[in-house]
């Protein structure tokens, strides 16, 4: 008898903690959303896109109105890759144009979901906080975290990645994943004919971003008529992802390879390369040394983008936030821009550092490009 | 007479187990690779391969010496960290960086394994202790520099080792620079090896790994005479020189994957668990970790399975295995005598 309470006891905490945190990586209305917004019009001023927005809607935040100095506590989930160094650098940038920011406190979680959440409990119980700003490091494993920073009356804003609650002032992110994997996918589908292969590098699990990019791109390579060769986790590591890609050579055709992100796009182009074969259709991002890899090489490269410029707009957001000025939310959607092969000239800067994110929209700050490694 | 039928008799029972396993799994695994995947028996696949695990046979090598003389390193991988971070800090994607920066991290490699010989020799600390601390200690080093983001980039002056290959080569297709720097550090190693090819070997007895017969006598990288301690201070010394010298060769994304060396810059810590994976089993599958023995050319197929042993299922469109299982595989089949 008792273990049989104890295995319904055990089967329903399983069951329990599978619908808990569930958050749903493949649906089709956000989806739909995505694909419209990547194509509509944003409010704001157009060559300041990290003040754009879309829809109209608006969070009224004169509750959370408070008299400068303000300390701005940012609890980031690393900045273990090249994409987070350069936003990194956009907001810190940012930080210097607000005076009214006395002092702004960086914990770095170092990508780990633990870090991250005690850090968040550090920052609380210190108090000292006037506002909270978190990039999360994964989707689930974050959200009581963030839940439990509302509950302390601070206001909260979310950027980057994100969290599956609507507590926070407003979630700032540019259109998505599903957007991102659109861009990419429309790419790959517009110059691969019907039955070609398609290998899927990504970078990790669990994030929602990322998630949502391979959900959108494999349902439309599936609808296509594409193969998928597979789907790989190469964490981010450009020597496993050659050899992901070698592997997968050995074995067959490549006709495209689509990335979930790319920083390690080059690496993947290198293995064609390296290999003697021609480079296919390869997605990348809007890193220098892709553009200009693509540039170099002339293959059929498209970067989609999650433009960096979002780390400003986080700052900005908590401004407004302090001053009771009005934000865009429960979620500011910026604009989410694709570089592709007739505008790829604009987005290659060779003053730039190889890792330099292009769609960083600092160019209009007073320490570019010093601060981001680059030279006059 | 009696004698005369005994021994005759009791060879060709001998002669069995003096085949070591090692080469049997090594020629089982690629027999099965090329089954599954025909592609890898032709010279090009074959090459490719060597090229991408000359970096751990590399690093096998000074590992071996180490575990030779009775010793474990655990700060391979933490000092392919620190010479792939700061190699791609330093160099900044100048070309030109390549010429001092290559041997300024020959030169850390050196230091470190001067610094783990000394501790181990002369203050006693058992090495895997001694060799913890110094893992940890250049993780912070490495985490503190480039403050744990990814910074840099590597010039393809630097890669070059690592990355590229002489096409177009009769019979062989292709001849990856990396395959020839295999060859080279092999044939180093082969000569520095005593003469004859004899073993290091340990005498019996659990406590006794400083009691080292004979061996390496008189060679430069130190011998394993237990009574002098500089023997395997030399040792740790040549493990960490080679051991510098494969983080940077490496560092160039160098050989296409080289035992995650080349992971250049993006994940901050490339290298990072190598001191267990990969360049351990295949050392300690050598030198056979209780009273065992161990020459190169043990190692050699030490590694070899090691890499066969992982790689046939990824040629095969499986998921990599569990690498732990491979490596206490090459280890058991290290200590066969």
């Amino acid at each position: 008898m008792k273990k049989t309470i104890l295995a319904a006891a055990v089967l329903g905490m399983l069951t329990g903690a599978s619908f808990a945190q569930a958050p749903n990586f493949d649906d089709p209305a956000e989806f739909a959303k995505q694909r419209e917004q990547l194509t509509g019009a944003f409010n704001g001023p157009a060559d300041k896109p990290y003040l754009q927005y879309a829809g109209e809607a608006m969070v009224d935040t004169s509750g959370f109105k408070k008299d400068a100095p303000w300390t701005v506590c940012f609890s980031n989930a690393g900045v273990n890759n090249p994409w987070r160094v350069v936003g990194y650098t956009d907001m810190t940038e940012e930080v210097k144009l607000h005076p009214e920011i006395g002092t702004f406190t960086h914990a770095d979680a170092e990508g780990s979901d633990d870090k991250q959440i005690a850090d968040i409990d550090d920052l609380l119980a210190g108090g000292n906080c006037d506002v909270l700003i978190v990039s999360p490091n994964s989707t689930a494993a974050l959200t009581p975290a963030v839940e439990k920073a509302c509950a302390s009356g601070l206001p909260v804003i979310v950027f980057d990645r994100g969290v599956t609650t609507n507590c926070p002032v407003t979630f700032v992110h540019p259109v998505g994943g599903y957007g991102f994997g659109i861009q990419a996918a429309d790419h790959v589908i517009a110059n691969v004919a019907s039955g070609g292969k398609v290998l899927m590098l990504r970078i990790s699990p669990g994030v929602d971003v990322l998630e949502t990019r391979a959900s959108g791109a494999r349902n439309m390579f599936k609808e296509a008529g594409l193969t998928i060769l597979g789907e790989e986790f190469t964490g981010g590591d450009n020597a496993k992802t050659k050899s992901i890609v070698e592997d997968y050579l050995q074995r067959g055709a490549i006709d495209a390879v689509w990335m979930d992100a790319g920083a390690t796009a080059v690496a993947a182009v290198e293995a064609f390369e390296d290999q003697g074969f021609d480079v296919p259709v390869v997605t990348g991002e809007d890193q220098q040394d892709y553009l200009q890899k693509w540039r170099d090489v002339g293959f059929k490269g498209v970067a989609p983008t999650y433009p960096t410029y979002q780390w400003r707009t986080a700052i900005i957001a908590a401004v407004n936030t302090l001053k009771g000025e009005q934000v865009p939310g429960p979620e500011w959607v910026l604009p989410q821009p694709v570089i592709t092969q007739d505008v790829l000239d604009q987005y290659i800067n060779e003053k730039m550092p190889p890792l330099h994110y292009a769609m960083c929209g600092c160019e209009d700050m007073p320490n570019y490009p010093q601060a981001w490694g680059g030279s006059q | 007479m009696t004698q005369d039928v005994l021994s005759q008799g009791a060879e060709p029972r001998r002669r069995l187990p003096q085949i070591n396993p090692v080469y049997i799994l090594v020629v089982v695994l690629i027999l099965a690779i090329v089954v599954m995947n025909p592609a890898f028996g032709e010279p090009t696949g074959y090459m490719n391969y060597l090229k991408r695990v000359a970096a751990l046979a590399i690093l096998s090598g000074g590992a071996l010496y180490v575990i030779i003389s009775g010793g474990f390193d655990l700060s391979v991988g933490s000092t392919m960290t620190l010479t792939v971070i700061g190699s791609s800090m330093l160099a900044s994607n100048d070309p030109n960086s390549t010429y001092w920066i290559i041997p300024l991290m020959l030169g850390i490699g050196v230091v470190i394994g001067v610094i783990n010989g000394l501790v181990v020799s002369y203050l006693k600390v058992p090495s895997l202790i001694a060799t913890l601390g110094m893992m940890i200690s250049l993780n912070g080093v490495a985490f503190m520099w480039s403050g744990g983001a990814p910074r840099g980039y590597l010039p393809d002056t630097f890669r070059f080792f690592g990355r590229y290959n002489i096409a177009d080569l009769p019979v062989i297709s292709i001849l990856p620079i990396a395959v020839i720097c295999l060859v080279v550090f092999g044939a180093i190693l082969w000569w520095r090896q005593p003469a004859g090819g004899a073993p290091c070997r340990r005498s019996g007895g659990t406590h006794s790994h400083l009691r080292l017969r004979r061996l390496f006598a008189h060679r430069s990288f130190g011998g394993c005479d237990p009574r002098r301690p500089g023997r395997r201070f030399g040792q740790y010394r040549l493990g960490f020189r080679i051991a510098g010298h494969h983080g940077r060769g490496d560092r160039g994304r160098t050989i296409a994957r080289w035992a995650r060396l080349g992971a250049r810059h993006h994940r901050w810590r490339p290298g990072a668990r190598s001191h267990l994976h990969p360049a351990q089993p295949p050392g300690t599958g050598a030198a056979g970790p209780v009273g065992g023995a161990g020459t190169h050319s043990h190692r050699c197929r030490g590694f070899r399975h090691l890499s066969a042993a992982t790689r046939r299922p990824m040629s095969a469109g499986a998921r990599p295995p569990g690498c732990p299982s491979q490596q206490g595989l090459t280890i058991s089949r290290g200590r066969i005598p």
